[in-house]
């Protein structure tokens, strides 16, 4: 306040002692007009407290050194009294309007200071789906608005209010009992309480609730450091426009888990249906025969000759065969979903693996050709034996079931510093673009030309051992005209390697 | 080797399992008792004294671990595990407590009763047969040599020790740990890629078909069995 004064104290001095050397030259009208200046200056800067310190200074100077007679706060002629009057008038009114100008321009920088920040607050939270992120932001950035400490409270799942996220990080020193008690009137009865409003004044913060569309989600908590800023009304505003933005977030946020876990519910709705159909068809259609193979073999025996009660239970095997398959690829994918399945690895030779593989599927690869080549040095491999022969199994499975019994299968084994690469090559159908990534998708099966029979798992089982070695598993058409699936799998540092000699690069078989 | 004759007691708490084995075993003329739980089948050990044990690993009223252990505490009875396939540790875990082999259900007959008869062959049969054949592959053991289809193969001091404990065992699953504990001493345990890269380099020059090995059979998760 000290300072405005002596400025205008002092620019009116200075215009005095011009005025003086000049009075003549002037004439007292233009002299009135320039002590004019230090109230327009005054009130422009200062507001209108200065104007009219200015204003009154100026009358009083005016009188006491130009109008005569000089140096007297007497007037010879009344009608100087006039004079003065609409001297006041105007440098009032002058006052008035500059400082309300003023504060115009200082509300809308504000208000421009403000939207800016709603603005990029809800940028930020916008894009981001993490309900923890979103909180993060929203109190930084109303820290950073409103200097003060703020924290987020949201309802547990039993409805009880909790801190959420802190500007200041550890236990909040004034969030006691009582601060307690007001949230949780704030969130009962959506209405803003504490500090700067009618209602509970007595506590220190300031409670907003976080009111949306769906109703009220939280409480945000408030602490100004500048206790005069409870009593602006904008600032107010800003912190319910906050409010209102955070409840956006939050709500959001709940829509979008709530639609998340609709559309879980309705998958595994769908998978159950899914499952329900494929089991029942995958088990009867087996079942059927072997049933019906034994009652024949059981009631009719005599009337069979050696050759088909060989025919009969040959089918009574085939069928068990597949029933166990069915079992075991329903067992493994329980396993992998339910997250039971323990990796158990070991350094394993990816050629072991492989050999394993081929001899599990036994008679059924028996009659092909398959080529398997191998790259000149082999690294061992740290993996789960068991589950990576899995998976070579189905793929090598898959590839004879959709290729044609005198066709070739290729895998070609391949390493770089990092992975190694698995890729099962045949010949058969081309599987349609959108299929590629949907084909390891439980229970969906490509639809092919001919019937082929396979519960639709094996390649969801496979993605889902690939996964948990942190490998990747693919499908693609190749140039060749063959179909591949190639898994590839991390390789460590300093794995022991088989060196392989030349000249057995490829163990290929014909039959 | 005549097995005919040779006891074999069934302890697995299916009934249809047991009958089946009833039957097949019988037929092949082994002579079979049965018990569906541990307890029966322990004093059923002591009263027919078996000359095999078949052993479910899932009984009712004790872990199959644990029969393993009782019986092993006095007994060297051959014991053949039956267990289901996802239960690799399980495996290890009887053939280390000392039964001599397992067999995964569901199972053929075939591979059963070739399990039977490699376990039925007395364990120390071959220890002292100074020429071992498999097929086309013959370890003379008295001039350390091997060969395959009449050529000599030649095998690292390491590699022949290897395929000795392996073809001593013929028949027989061995573990990692206990391979590892024959061919390199106590305390290997851990160092299952000396293991892996050896039986690389054996099959190499063994087999005629890598990709379908017909004498070193890999056991996913187990161990090694030389047929």
């Amino acid at each position: 306040m000290l300072k405005p004064i002596i400025q205008v104290t002092g620019l009116i001095i200075a215009i005095t002692l011009v005025a003086k050397h000049l009075a003549d030259f002037l004439g007292l009208v233009n002299i009135a007009m320039i002590f004019l200046l230090p109230v327009l200056f005054g009130s422009v800067k200062w507001g209108l407290k200065i104007g009219v310190f200015a204003a009154l200074a100026g009358v009083l100077v005016f009188d006491f050194f130009f109008v005569p007679p000089v140096l007297t706060f007497t007037v010879y002629d009344l009608r100087y009294l006039i004079s003065f009057g609409m001297f006041l008038l105007i440098a009032f009114m002058i006052g008035r309007l500059s400082t309300r100008l003023r504060e115009q321009i200082e509300s809308s920088r504000k208000r421009e200071a403000q939207t800016s920040a709603l603005y990029s607050l809800s940028r930020e939270i916008a894009a981001v789906s993490e309900l923890d992120v979103v909180l993060q932001n929203v109190v930084r950035k109303i820290t950073e608005i409103s200097e003060g400490q703020v924290a987020i409270l949201l309802p547990d799942n039993n409805g009880i209010l909790a801190l959420k996220c802190c500007s200041n990080p550890g236990i909040d020193p004034f969030f006691d009992e009582r601060e307690r008690t007001v949230a949780a009137w704030v969130y009962e009865h959506k209405q803003i309480a504490g500090k700067g409003t009618d209602t509970h004044s007595g506590v220190t913060g300031t409670y907003i609730p976080l009111i949306s569309e769906q109703g009220i989600c939280g409480v945000i908590r408030i602490v100004l450091r500048n206790q005069e800023r409870y009593l602006q009304p904008e600032h107010q505003r800003l912190l319910e426009a906050f409010a209102g933005l955070t409840a956006l977030a939050v709500s959001r946020i709940s829509l979008v888990e709530t639609a998340r876990e609709a559309k879980l519910l309705s998958e595994s709705d769908k998978l159950r249906t899914a499952l329900l159909n494929s089991i029942s068809h995958d088990l009867r259609t087996p079942l059927a025969s072997m049933i019906g193979a034994v009652t024949s073999l059981l009631e009719y025996n005599h009337l069979y000759d050696e050759a088909s009660r060989i025919e009969l239970l040959q089918s009574i095997q085939q069928g068990a065969m597949r029933m166990n398959r069915l079992v075991n690829n329903l067992l493994d994918m329980a396993r992998l979903e339910s997250g039971m399945l323990k990796l158990n690895k070991d350094w394993c030779a990816i050629e072991e693996i492989i050999g394993a593989a081929t001899k599990r599927l036994g008679p059924i690869i028996k009659d092909r050709y398959i080529k398997i080549d191998y790259a000149q040095c082999i690294p061992l491999i740290n993996v789960d034996f068991v589950l990576i022969e899995q998976v070579v199994v189905n793929l090598l499975d898959n590839a004879l079931k959709y290729s044609s019994p005198e066709s070739k299968i290729v895998m070609n084994v391949r390493t770089s510093d990092k992975e190694m690469k698995v890729a099962v090559h045949d010949w058969g159908y081309h599987i349609p673009v959108e299929d590629l990534e949907r084909i390891f998708d439980k229970f969906y099966r490509v639809r092919a030309p001919r019937q082929i029979s396979g519960t639709g798992l094996g390649l969801a089982i496979s993605k889902g051992i690939i996964e948990l070695h942190d490998g990747k598993i693919w499908a693609e058409n190749c140039p060749d005209d063959s179909v591949s699936i190639t898994f590839v799998l991390p390789l460590e540092l300093n794995a022991p390697e088989i060196s392989l000699n030349m000249g057995a690069l490829n163990h290929g078989s014909n039959r | 080797m005549d097995q005919t004759g040779k006891r074999i007691l069934v302890i697995d708490d299916e009934s249809q399992i047991r009958r089946l084995l009833k039957v097949s075993l019988s037929a092949h003329g082994y002579e079979v008792y049965e018990a569906s739980d541990a307890q029966s089948g322990i004093s059923n050990i002591l009263t027919h004294k078996p000359d095999l044990i078949i052993l479910d690993l899932g009984l009712p009223d004790l872990d199959g671990l644990d029969v393993i252990k009782a019986v092993r505490d006095w007994s060297k009875t051959p014991i053949i595990i039956l267990s289901a396939r996802e239960y690799e540790s399980e495996k290890v875990k009887a053939l280390d407590l000392g039964a001599d082999d397992y067999v995964t259900k569901p199972f053929g007959m075939g591979e059963l009763l070739a399990r039977i008869r490699a376990g039925l062959r007395h364990k120390g049969d071959q220890v002292d047969q100074p020429i071992l054949k498999f097929e086309d592959l013959v370890i003379d053991r008295v001039k350390r040599v091997v060969t395959v289809e009449g050529k000599e193969v030649k095998l690292t001091p390491t590699e022949y020790e290897l395929l000795t404990v392996l073809a001593v065992n013929s028949g027989k699953v061995l573990t990692h740990s206990f391979l590892l504990r024959a061919v390199w001493g106590p305390h290997t345990e851990n160092q299952g890629h000396y293991l892996r890269i050896y039986i690389g380099q054996i099959r190499r020059k063994l087999e005629t078909d890598l990709a379908r090995p017909k004498h070193i059979i890999t056991e996913p998760g187990v161990g090694y069995r030389l047929i």
